[in-house]
């Protein structure tokens, strides 16, 4: 890389970052592995199933702290850019999940929170990716 | 905002990185400034001002057209 070369964060952005993607894939993990086990009556109803139902949450709680550390913590102007992504992602998907119902009544095919959610993320990925090489 | 940023930066001959290491900020900040393509917040433009031993007038203008 050249010495003057963009460079989109910061030591300190990078390690948040790497904590972040670690505990995004433990939760997604662990949402497949709970609804797996549920779905395939693994598990006696009770006491543990619970447990397994509730680890996800657990540590999608842990995935948003880690992703609002990152944020505070964040360097300037990638907080601006993480600012503009989740504003644009947010805002789209819920227009587009309260929209949507209206037209599906005049025939758009069904929808479930998934796809929204889906929208969402690529919405937010997209953005962040936009925001970086506007200000490369 | 204008500002000399790449010219005091130029003449300590220190590189982007250095400058982003120094203000603890990415070097692509460091760039987005000198480019004009973001304005720094003001504890920032502070901080670069007194890195470079100057008032913050002297490193960023105002123009009357922004």
């Amino acid at each position: 890389m050249p010495p003057d070369a963009p460079e989109s964060t910061t030591r300190r952005d990078r390690r948040n970052i790497r904590r972040n993607t670690w505990l995004l894939v433990v939760w997604v993990a662990s949402m497949v592995a709970a609804k797996q086990s549920l779905r395939r009556d693994l598990l006696t109803p009770g006491g543990v199933a619970w447990l397994v139902a509730i680890l996800p949450l657990v540590l999608g709680a842990l995935v948003v702290w880690s992703y609002v550390r990152f944020v505070r913590e964040a360097d300037e102007l990638q907080r601006a850019i993480q600012l503009n992504a989740l504003a644009v992602s947010f805002g789209v998907t819920v227009v587009a999940s309260l929209a949507y119902p209206a037209l599906q009544l005049v025939g758009a095919p069904a929808s479930g929170a998934t796809v929204f959610t889906a929208l969402g993320v690529l919405l937010y990925l997209g953005g962040v990716s936009l925001g970086t090489w506007r200000y490369r | 905002m204008k500002n000399r940023l790449k010219v005091l930066r130029a003449e300590r001959d220190w590189t982007q990185a250095d400058l982003a290491l120094r203000l603890d900020v990415s070097r692509q900040t460091v760039n987005a400034i000198e480019t004009g393509k973001y304005d720094p917040s003001l504890p920032l433009a502070f901080k670069i001002a007194r890195l470079f031993g100057q008032r913050i007038e002297d490193v960023f203008t105002y123009r009357d057209d922004e």
